[in-house]
């Protein structure tokens, strides 16, 4: 199977760049048994105007590209040879899996309001203890027989 | 006899230059290329992206492979697999039918 997909995509390479000959064609009609004729799947996608309009810009622009800083392979050799700063791994490291400066506001906020909060001062403490009203003592609440609470 | 293939020619010229301004060929076109992204789209993920990549981007299989970092073999496989399954929904569009 691996050697008829070997030989059914080099000739298809050749039905699309026209240089088939008449034998070929004919073991190209009988490897592609139950697939659509006349290539009609291929040649629609090849044939898209969207793509076409795409592949023009995409030539113009590696060619522009290739130009400027050489061919992509040079470009890999630059990147695969570290040489292009702050590589992954470092980046990686750097890059905090946890949203820590959510989790520090959040801190902030909380250290803000029950840590630091200012408490009483020793002259409203004094005040507080000297209240006689917030000691326990004896029952002294008496009523008169008008009031409306007897 | 000559005249005869010259003629014969000329007739093919004016029948496929008709067939492509016929509106009933182009709005065919149309709704095939429709069915076609359709059935595209429920390919498995992998099949579709490797089908798109070499007929519609025209990539290579060898820049496929590169690229979802899996063998030419299992590109060609993915690819001549998505054939088989879009000309099978697609039957009804095949030219010779």
């Amino acid at each position: 199977m691996d050697k008829n997909l070997d030989r059914y995509f080099e000739l298809e390479e050749k039905v699309f760049t026209d240089t088939i000959s008449h034998v070929e064609m004919d073991e190209w009609k009988t490897l592609n048994e139950g697939i659509m004729n006349d290539n009609r799947i291929e040649n629609t996608l090849r044939n898209d105007d969207v793509n076409s309009t795409r592949l023009h810009v995409k030539i113009k622009l590696d060619t522009a590209f290739e130009e400027k800083f050489g061919s992509d392979n040079q470009f890999n050799d630059v990147h695969q040879n570290n040489v292009i700063p702050f590589p992954g791994k470092i980046r990686q490291l750097l890059a905090p899996p946890i949203n820590w400066a959510a989790i520090a506001s959040i801190a902030a906020v909380f250290v803000v309001l029950f840590v630091l909060r200012p408490g009483p001062s020793f002259e409203e403490n004094t005040a507080l203890i000297a209240d006689y009203s917030l000691h326990y003592g004896p029952d002294t609440t008496s009523f008169s027989q008008d009031s409306i609470l007897y | 006899m000559e005249v005869r293939k010259i003629m014969d020619t000329e007739s093919d010229t004016t029948r496929i230059v008709n067939r492509e301004l016929d509106p009933m060929h182009s709005a065919e076109e149309q709704l095939f290329k429709q069915r076609l992204f359709e059935e595209l789209s429920h390919l498995n993920q992998d099949s579709r992206t490797a089908f798109i990549m070499k007929y519609h981007e025209g990539y290579s299989i060898e820049e496929i492979a590169k690229a979802l970092n899996i063998k030419e073999g299992t590109v060609k496989s993915k690819l001549f697999y998505a054939k088989q399954v879009l000309s099978e929904k697609l039957e009804m569009f095949n030219p010779k039918n």
